[in-house]
């Protein structure tokens, strides 16, 4: 199984995204976790950063349609930025320190961005 | 002597602006060394700017490409930049020039792929690490 680690926060071309979809698309099914700036990501309020560009709150928003299902976020840094969990994507699942420990120690391999 | 290991290497910054392409130079030197198998550099984001032929670094200095093309001498292994990313940045092989009626900017040693060579890498490599 294959971890994508999003630590970044969301960039005009949503490249990281990019690399999720393109690894659902070729039966990867890869598990995303957001952490540090990368929490928002999760943020439905997110805006586009480009003229005609796509927010990333949309395309998050379409990555279980990419049987991209399993996508978690840092607890502890929800916390430090202060995000309320309502503006947080309903379908991610925040981890404690240890969850994220356990769920890291689980992947083959962690692809971090 | 350990058995032999098969890696993919994936940079995401910058050459102009992060260390971490020689960092990923040295350790695959270090690899090679070691009787270990490197299955490809992938550059991602940023790292895309790496294989811009119209570079002109500065006096007595090296190009960012110039580390890698040398590190090939040693072990060949594919330069691959992820196409989509390297099309926005202007790095634009032969092909692509063609299609889009502009020139070609890519250095020679690279090449443009998709990022399913990230799948395959996934499935085929031993190791993955991202720099």
């Amino acid at each position: 199984m294959t971890l994508i680690i999003i630590s970044t926060p969301p960039s005009l071309d949503l490249e990281p995204v990019e690399l999720l979809l393109a690894l659902a698309a070729f039966e990867q099914q890869p598990k995303v976790l957001l952490m540090g700036e990368g929490i928002f990501y999760a943020n439905i309020l997110q805006q586009s950063k480009r003229t005609n560009g796509k927010a990333a709150g949309k395309v998050m928003s379409a990555l279980p349609m990419y049987d991209c299902e399993e996508i978690f976020i840092c607890q502890t840094d929800v916390e430090r930025f202060g995000l309320e969990s309502d503006i947080l994507q309903p379908f991610c699942t925040l981890l404690n320190k240890q969850q994220l420990h356990q769920l890291i120690q689980q992947s083959k391999h962690c692809v971090n961005l | 002597m350990d058995a032999a290991l098969s890696y993919t290497i994936i940079i995401t910054q910058s050459p102009a602006l992060s260390e971490s392409h020689l960092t990923a130079q040295r350790f695959i030197g270090e690899a090679i060394a070691n009787g270990d198998k490197i299955d490809r550099v992938f550059f991602y984001q940023d790292a895309a700017y790496v294989g811009l032929s119209s570079q002109v670094p500065g006096q007595g200095l090296h190009a960012s490409y110039q580390g890698w093309i040398e590190l090939q001498q040693q072990q060949v292994f594919p330069l691959q930049i992820c196409i989509a990313n390297a099309l926005r940045r202007g790095v634009i092989d032969e092909t692509e020039a063609k299609r889009y009626q502009t020139l070609e900017t890519l250095q020679k040693g690279f090449e443009l792929t998709g990022l399913g060579e990230i799948a395959d890498a996934c499935q085929s490599s031993d190791r993955i690490i991202t720099l």
